[in-house]
């Protein structure tokens, strides 16, 4: 997979979670286009090479899709490092989590984060909310290059 | 002197007769005379002897007139002098001659002269002597001397007076002696009658002879009233018989007696008695002779009474300290307890008797170390940093004493376990403000210390259960957490995977298998909200509250807005009301206020037209809410179950909740310190009500 043509790195530890954003992003066409990492110390050495490397290692995604409870590094660690470097701060983090914590809210907030999306229990409403967020920050915003 | 002068004259006299007798004899004897020569001669041997003893006399007369001290004189009766022997010029400082032809009373200054001259002619006119005449005379030197003259006067045959005859004395250092005698006399009197104490004298059977005016003052009688009374009548029995007693010693040992003072009492005018300090001597004449007594009275009644008030006052300071049930004890400023209480005795197991009149105070406190105590450092005036070094740490000056201190320590002698002890001690001053002791109070704490100590603990102990708390509260939020983001995972994967599975193979599934999807898919969607409820629920019990003041129109309208927005098929007509702000959390009370209008839009399902109100309403400490709905209602006797977790009432499935709404409502307004409840018909619909305290926050 060509790393420029990636538009979408979900980080999520759940397969079942895995397959079922993959499923509603397919859904929603965007399916070649999604790059999958499984704990925060993934994520952190598929931006930036390697955990401790403070230079971008691609061009970067258009949207990072994070959940928050992640093996390792947890995702508030990871939004951290994303919205502290210079360089990775202007990638867009939406939050996708199961967590409807206030505390969550308001730290990934504090924190730099985009957006914070619950994931709904139901598919159908996952899938809408999977669809919004793709035609959002693919289709819809426009960044700076 | 002229007793000698008449002496010789006399002789004379009696020599003149014999030899007028001897003539006559001769005249007589003439013819014998004739008969012998022999017997002439004789006869004027004899006379020439009479004639020698004669001239013996007249010299002798003359020495006894020139050696004599005084001087002697006549005058004839105009009173001018005719004779004067030779001492005048020793005394008058004139010569003999220089006298003759001037008066008596040429000398004397001119007052002087008349006054004499007065008695002279009185005398002279009744030929009377002069007797012990004192008189003032100017020497040529101008010097006064006074002269004492005695004079007979001389008379001739026929009886006529014809002059003055006599001796004047020099007397002027008599007189002065007598003068000076006389000042000082006076000069006594001046000093006994303005001395305020009364100056008197006793002869040797203690009758008073003198008495000064300020008996009067003190005793209300005149001088004259006591003199000449016996002491005895001035006394009762009982003084009289201590004070006769000292006057009687002094009598008897008064060529050794020096002085006594002493105080007694005497009686007044009025019979009472007066408090008197006498002093006393011996009164000797100038041979050493005893006379009687003397001394002074001095009225001491203001200084008894003041004596009296300082008795009273130190009597009342005895009273206090030995009547209080506060362990206390007085020490006088040379560290000798003067009072130790009854309750010290107590406290201390040392008996007043054994201590009072002692320097033991440590004895009860260190037993081991004579040292001294709080009291002794305020008796000496103890600097701050000498208490300091005494009891640091455990001391501080009294906040509300003026040079006082207290302190706080523990004493092992003390009882069986030794004891606290919180102690004080004031300095004691007289008018002055010099201190005259110290009064020190000790209170057995020992209990407070005790009860302090547990108090300690308990608080130590409850600090302990936060803490446990604390971290129960801090594994149930990971608790919480992780239910929220795990168990809500497989849910998704349940739903989802069903959901896919009827999507993708829609054409190959049948009704039945469908229904069972789909019962599928439900179940896992109930779960999902039950986990949210229960979420709810469990945060609505624990964490900090954050009190804000808040616009609860504003909470209650954006709700009602969002569920207009879900509830699109449904013909709701919301009515809010005024509803004021409160201070509350935030968060919670918005929770409250959702949980009621579910609950209202839930329990108004099948209705033609729902009808929800909200309203609020201040009452007297307290604002009272309300959400009323027309739904179906509840039966009054379960009124009590809508508020328990997990409990429905209703078994219709469309009512189905998790029953964690109303127990959430609950549970949050009771931590505000409010009250919730419900009123209900069955079909009729329900109101729901909840308080919440005007302005104090009701702390968790």
């Amino acid at each position: 997979m060509n790393e420029k043509e990636i538009e979408i790195l979900l980080v999520e530890d759940n397969r079942d979670d895995e397959e079922l954003a993959k499923i509603a992003l397919k859904n929603n066409n965007i399916t070649n286009k999604i790059q999958v990492v499984r704990d925060g110390v993934e994520a952190l050495e598929y931006l930036f090479g390697s955990v401790d490397s403070e230079t971008l290692k691609c061009v970067g995604p258009t949207v990072v899709l994070l959940d928050l409870k992640l093996p390792k590094i947890d995702g508030l660690g990871v939004l951290r490092r994303i919205k502290t470097n210079p360089l990775s701060k202007k990638i867009p983090v939406v939050v996708l989590t199961s967590s409807s914590e206030e505390k969550d809210l308001v730290e990934s907030y504090r924190l730099g984060a985009n957006s914070y999306i619950c994931k709904p229990v139901d598919f159908n409403q996952f899938t809408e909310v999977v669809r919004q967020i793709g035609s959002y920050w693919l289709f819809l915003n426009k960044q700076p290059s | 002197m002229s007793k000698s002068k008449n002496n010789a004259s006399g002789e004379l006299k009696r020599l003149q007769e014999e030899i007028a007798r001897y003539k006559k004899k001769l005249e007589d004897n003439k013819w014998a005379s004739k008969k012998t020569n022999e017997g002439i001669r004789a006869l004027y041997k004899d006379l020439e002897k009479m004639h020698e003893t004669l001239q013996e006399s007249e010299e002798r007369f003359k020495d006894i007139v020139d050696n004599t001290t005084d001087w002697i004189w006549e005058v004839d009766k105009d009173m001018k002098y005719t004779f004067a022997s030779g001492k005048v010029n020793e005394i008058l400082g004139c010569e003999s001659k220089e006298l003759i032809g001037k008066t008596l009373f040429d000398l004397m200054p001119e007052s002087e002269a008349e006054r004499i001259g007065e008695i002279f002619k009185k005398n002279a006119s009744e030929k009377k002597p002069i007797v012990d005449l004192e008189n003032w005379n100017l020497t040529k030197e101008g010097k006064r001397i006074c002269l004492l003259t005695n004079g007979i006067p001389l008379l001739s045959k026929s009886g006529e007076l014809m002059g003055y005859r006599g001796v004047d004395k020099d007397i002027t250092d008599c007189k002065k002696a007598d003068e000076s005698l006389k000042k000082s006399e006076e000069k006594f009197r001046l000093i006994a009658e303005n001395s305020i104490d009364c100056i008197w004298k006793l002869d040797t059977k203690l009758r008073f002879t003198y008495l000064s005016p300020s008996v009067e003052r003190i005793m209300g009688f005149k001088p004259e009233q006591w003199v000449g009374t016996k002491i005895s009548s001035h006394f009762k029995k009982r003084e009289f018989l201590k004070v006769g007693v000292l006057a009687a010693k002094a009598i008897a040992n008064y060529k050794t007696f020096t002085h006594v003072t002493f105080e007694t009492k005497m009686l007044n005018s009025k019979n009472e008695e007066v408090d008197v300090e006498i002093s006393s001597k011996v009164l000797l004449d100038s041979q050493g002779k005893l006379i009687g007594l003397q001394g002074i009275t001095r009225d001491i009644t203001e200084r008894k009474q003041a004596e009296e008030n300082l008795r009273n006052s130190e009597r009342k300071l005895s009273q206090i300290v030995n009547g209080n049930s506060i362990p206390a004890l007085v020490i006088d400023n040379d560290h000798v307890i003067t009072n130790w209480n009854n309750a010290l005795e107590q406290l201390s197991g040392l008996s007043t008797i054994d201590m009072v009149g002692t320097k033991d105070q440590w004895k009860a406190f260190y037993p081991k170390e004579q040292r001294c105590i709080l009291a002794d450092l305020i008796v000496d005036n103890a600097s701050s940093e000498e208490i300091d070094a005494r009891y640091h740490g455990k001391y501080r000056k009294s906040p509300l004493v003026k040079e006082a201190y207290e302190a706080e320590d523990f004493f092992l002698g003390l009882g069986d376990n030794g004891k606290w002890l919180n102690f004080s001690a004031i300095p004691l001053k007289d008018t002055n403000g010099s201190i005259i002791g110290a009064i020190e109070t000790l209170q057995d704490i020992t209990e407070r210390k005790n009860a302090e100590d547990k108090l300690k603990g308990a608080f130590q102990e409850i600090k302990m259960h936060e803490k446990k708390l604390e971290m129960v509260n801090e594994h149930l939020d990971s608790f919480s957490y992780s239910v929220s983001h795990d168990l809500r995972a497989p849910l998704r994967a349940i739903n989802g995977f069903s959901q896919i599975l009827l999507d993708t193979y829609g054409d190959k599934v049948d009704d039945e298998m469908r229904h069972y999807l789909d019962r599928i898919s439900e179940g896992a969607q109930k779960m999902g909200r039950l986990i949210d409820d229960l979420l709810s629920f469990s945060r609505s019990t624990r964490g900090e509250m954050k009190y804000e003041q808040m616009d609860v129109e504003k909470i209650v309208n954006d709700l009602v807005k969002a569920h207009r927005d879900i509830e699109l098929d449904r013909d709701i007509e919301f009515v809010v009301n005024p509803l004021g702000t409160v201070e509350a959390d935030k968060v919670m009370l918005k929770v409250v206020f959702a949980n009621l209008l579910q609950n209202a839009i839930k329990f108004t399902i099948g209705r033609e037209k729902t009808c929800i109100e909200i309203g609020g309403e201040q009452k007297e400490d307290h604002i009272q809410f309300y959400v009323k709905d027309n739904g179906i209602g509840f039966d009054m006797k379960y009124k009590d179950k809508l508020f328990e977790a997990f409990q429905q009432l209703q078994t219709d499935e469309k009512f189905m909740g998790s029953g964690i709404g109303l127990a959430t409502v609950e549970r949050i307004v009771s931590k505000h310190g409010g009250n919730v409840w419900a009123e209900g018909e069955v079909d009729k619909g329900s109101t729901f009500y909840f308080t919440l305290p005007s302005k104090t926050h009701i702390e968790e």
